[in-house]
């Protein structure tokens, strides 16, 4: 069994922006440009359903903060949602959301997440959860402080080290994962200093 | 190689602190609110924070009551992320090329990094809070150590099995740069060098408009032949192409421009930071 912890609710992004200085940075340009891009969703008259909609946001963000990423390492996009919308005009919709679903399945790859409580601290269920790799590791962090009710949490990777909150989900399941699982340790106090 | 680190140790950075006028009392002079200092080039800026705020401590409107809680830099009005090395933070930002920096300046030249320090309760975003002064920065830096350690050997066990003595001694070797004790505690971490699994490697890309970081941490697996154009290449495939070699951007360790084709074993031996990374700032130059 497992969780999404973006599905939690949009908190997870945001609180990916309040602790993590690449995102956070271009906050606002984020916030513009989701209501450009909700206001063109209903320009084209997409699905209505909340549900589905409030997915579609969620996806443009990590779209978004993923497109931003690209960008800083150089890329210049040319296949970003802005050029897609123009394309709408000129196809049918199905396409385009076809188009978009495809685009936004390659961008945003989760991985996987165990969790494993050290000492006292109780065992979060399900043990395990998804996230997109993009995401920074404090992200975990305040999914796993909320999830438990507490205000500090110590979190360990592989019973070994603390990593920084800033690196990327995405880089250390690379290289920590044990059959394709990120193990990360939580514990009430220090357990390992 | 000996020389390459006992140069590479010794680098440093000259850098110029003004104080945010918010925190300063009225009417002082500019003068007073600068402090200039020379500090290695690999270190946390955030160490020499109880120094340069006793120079500043007259001219503060409030008394400082911690000398690390709520204080940060920031660099053209970005704040600086106090736990990459400051020589890392200086290539990413700055991003001078290097050869047009050997042409335009002579011996006489100084070349001074101007930054300001400002100080709030609430931290820009970003900026981890500091809360248990220099314990909490000690931490952070064995478990920096402790996840290259993990990279390099498959397990932190040997860092985790030093003696206190010998952990406490190789971070007081940073604080006191005695060389010869981090060197000794390092042999004891990275006991056959030739025989590491993987190398810990973190590639920082910096645009310069937005001068803002973008960290990639790499764990490459070991192979002899494996050059840092190979990791260049599969970390950033839209800076350097396999095509043509990127006139635009150029690697830089510890300040000094590294070519494409340098083995990454040997520039792990050459230029591994204190924190046991190797930092590859990757500049753009600008056209």
């Amino acid at each position: 069994m497992s969780q999404l912890i973006e599905s939690e609710s949009d908190e997870g992004t945001t609180s990916s922006e309040v602790d993590n200085g690449s995102s956070s940075k271009n906050s606002f340009v984020v916030h513009n440009e989701l209501e450009f891009f909700a206001k063109k969703l209903n320009q084209f008259g997409l699905e209505s359903d909340e549900e589905v909609e409030s997915e579609r946001t969620t996806n443009e963000t990590g779209l978004k903060l993923e497109e931003h990423r690209s960008k800083l390492l150089g890329k210049q996009i040319t296949s970003s949602t802005t050029s897609k919308s123009s394309v709408k005009s000129s196809s049918s919709n199905d396409q385009v959301s076809r188009e978009i679903a495809d685009e936004t399945s390659q961008r945003l790859d989760k991985v996987q997440i165990k969790f494993q409580s050290i000492g006292s601290i109780r065992q979060i269920i399900p043990q395990v959860a998804r996230i997109s790799s993009y995401q920074p590791f404090s992200v975990v962090i305040t999914f796993l402080k909320k999830k438990l009710k507490v205000d500090t949490v110590h979190c360990y990777i592989n019973n070994s080290f603390a990593p920084a909150p800033q690196q990327t989900v995405g880089d250390l399941w690379n290289q920590f994962k044990v059959q394709n699982e990120l193990v990360v340790n939580y514990c009430s106090t220090v357990a390992f200093g | 190689m000996e020389s390459i680190r006992r140069y590479q140790w010794n680098g440093s950075l000259n850098i110029e602190v003004l104080t945010d006028s918010a925190i300063v009392l009225a009417g002082t002079q500019e003068e007073k609110c600068r402090v200039s200092f020379r500090i290695p080039r690999d270190t946390y800026l955030t160490i020499y924070l109880p120094y340069i705020l006793e120079r500043l401590e007259e001219i503060l409107k409030n008394n400082v009551t911690d000398r690390y809680k709520g204080w940060w830099f920031s660099f053209d009005q970005v704040p600086l992320d106090w736990t990459y090395p400051i020589g890392v933070l200086y290539d990413s930002l700055v991003q001078l090329d290097p050869s047009f920096r050997n042409s335009t300046m002579t011996s006489d030249t100084v070349n001074v990094w101007k930054l300001v320090i400002h100080h709030d309760e609430k931290l820009p975003p970003g900026i981890i809070p500091i809360i248990n002064g220099m314990k909490q920065i000690q931490e952070y830096w064995m478990h920096q150590w402790k996840q290259a350690c993990f990279v390099l050997n498959g397990s932190s066990k040997q860092i985790m099995s030093l003696a206190k003595a010998d952990s406490m001694s190789f971070w007081y070797s940073i604080l006191n740069r005695d060389q010869k004790t981090f060197d000794r505690i390092l042999e004891k971490i990275l006991q056959n060098r030739d025989t590491v699994k993987n190398i810990p490697l973190k590639i920082h890309v910096a645009s310069s408009e937005v001068k803002l970081i973008e960290s990639i941490t790499n764990a490459s697996t070991y192979d002899p032949k494996l050059t840092l154009n190979d990791i260049l290449r599969r970390a950033c495939p839209q800076i350097f192409s396999a095509e043509e070699p990127s006139c635009f951007a150029k690697p830089i360790v510890q300040g000094i421009e590294v070519p494409l084709d340098s083995l990454i074993l040997n520039l792990f031996n050459c230029f591994m930071s204190f924190d046991g990374f190797l930092h590859v700032s990757v500049s753009q130059v600008k056209k």
